[in-house]
């Protein structure tokens, strides 16, 4: 087959494939979506270059990575709406120190990854402590802290 | 509103809950139909052919005239085994069953090596020749009851595939589809 078609192909169908499954699907909460992130590229290696290991194929197949790449970005840059197709739109899952119940679980975030980002980033260890909590594109959660709360 | 400067899109993110959810769904049944064998290796893709016609006469009867080398067989039996859905470079089996069949004769239409390569035939046959536009391959089976010939074949090329393999001059029709 084409590289070119190989490699548009495996570029898309990951794509679709993460996001369908979501934001959160594998950003590496836990040791085993590292795990299996690495078992998944090394299938995705067989796939994209088959039994062709010649320096050629890899030089075109990362070419044609990059490009398609480079090309949707600049898609993205053009058209919003496409752009948060493909990457979604950060959503706030706390607000106020209250968890938004319904978008959280919509979103496969629960009030324990919320404290954990909390507790990383400010040592936060209360939710009433936390003034947004945003899902961010890339499935990461930012916290703002609430200032007005004294801290104990 | 909200004093923090952040681009939601709230009834997107809501049609895209929608979306996911319905692909989950769908992957659920793709997994169910996976490993049942849409894409290959399983009963919904293992197949026998089906016979279109004997040249000599319903084999399937009992005591119906042997085909050719019937060695005084009681009654001869042919079928095949086949992959219906098969994947681009990578192997596949189709099996010949023989049952109380003195010899053997399986005929490939040449056309069918455009889409296959094959690989190895076991037990390998005593002749192989070309005639007609089809490869004839030969086989002593000497007095076994029951004999298989297994042909290891590589499909070369993604696409639907049919064509009619020959064994003792029954006619089988193979159909294959071969995922890129």
């Amino acid at each position: 087959m084409n590289p070119l078609v190989r490699g548009v192909v495996i570029y898309l169908f990951l794509l679709l494939l993460f996001r369908i499954l979501g934001k959160r699907s594998l950003s590496q909460i836990t040791t085993f979506d590292f795990v299996l992130l690495l078992i998944i590229g090394e299938v995705t290696q067989q796939a994209l270059l088959g039994q062709d290991y010649s320096i050629t194929n890899a030089l075109i197949l990362i070419i044609v990575l990059m490009g398609t790449d480079l090309l949707l970005s600049k898609l993205k840059k053009r058209f919003g709406l496409l752009a948060r197709i493909i990457e979604g739109a950060p959503l706030i899952v706390v607000e106020n120190g209250k968890p938004l119940e319904m978008r959280m679980k919509k979103s496969g975030v629960d009030e324990e990854d919320v404290l954990e980002s909390a507790r990383l980033r400010f040592g936060i260890t209360r939710m009433k402590e936390i003034k947004y909590a945003i899902l961010e594109r890339d499935g990461e959660i930012s916290i703002v802290p609430d200032k007005s709360e004294p801290e104990a | 509103m909200e004093p923090i400067q952040i681009h939601e899109d709230f009834p997107l993110q809501k049609k895209a809950w929608k979306i996911q959810e319905i692909c989950w769904v769908f992957i659920v049944l793709l997994m169910a139909a996976i490993a049942l064998g849409l894409f290959g290796n399983g009963p919904l893709s293992r197949s026998h052919a089906i016979e279109e016609n004997s040249l000599a006469g319903n084999a399937h009867r009992k005591g119906a005239t042997p085909a050719t080398g019937g060695d005084g067989a009681v009654s001869e039996d042919v079928s095949i085994e086949y992959d219906r859905f098969a994947r681009n470079e990578s192997q596949t089996e189709t099996v010949v069953h023989l049952r109380n069949a003195g010899s053997a004769e399986v005929r490939i239409p040449v056309s069918f090596m455009n889409t296959f390569r094959i690989e190895r035939i076991f037990p390998p046959p005593f002749e192989s020749r070309i005639a007609n536009g089809e490869i004839i391959y030969s086989f002593k089976t000497g007095n076994s009851h029951k004999l298989r010939i297994y042909f290891f074949l590589l499909p070369r090329e993604p696409g639907r595939v049919s064509g009619y393999w020959t064994v003792n001059q029954k006619i089988f029709r193979l159909s294959q589809f071969i995922y890129p």
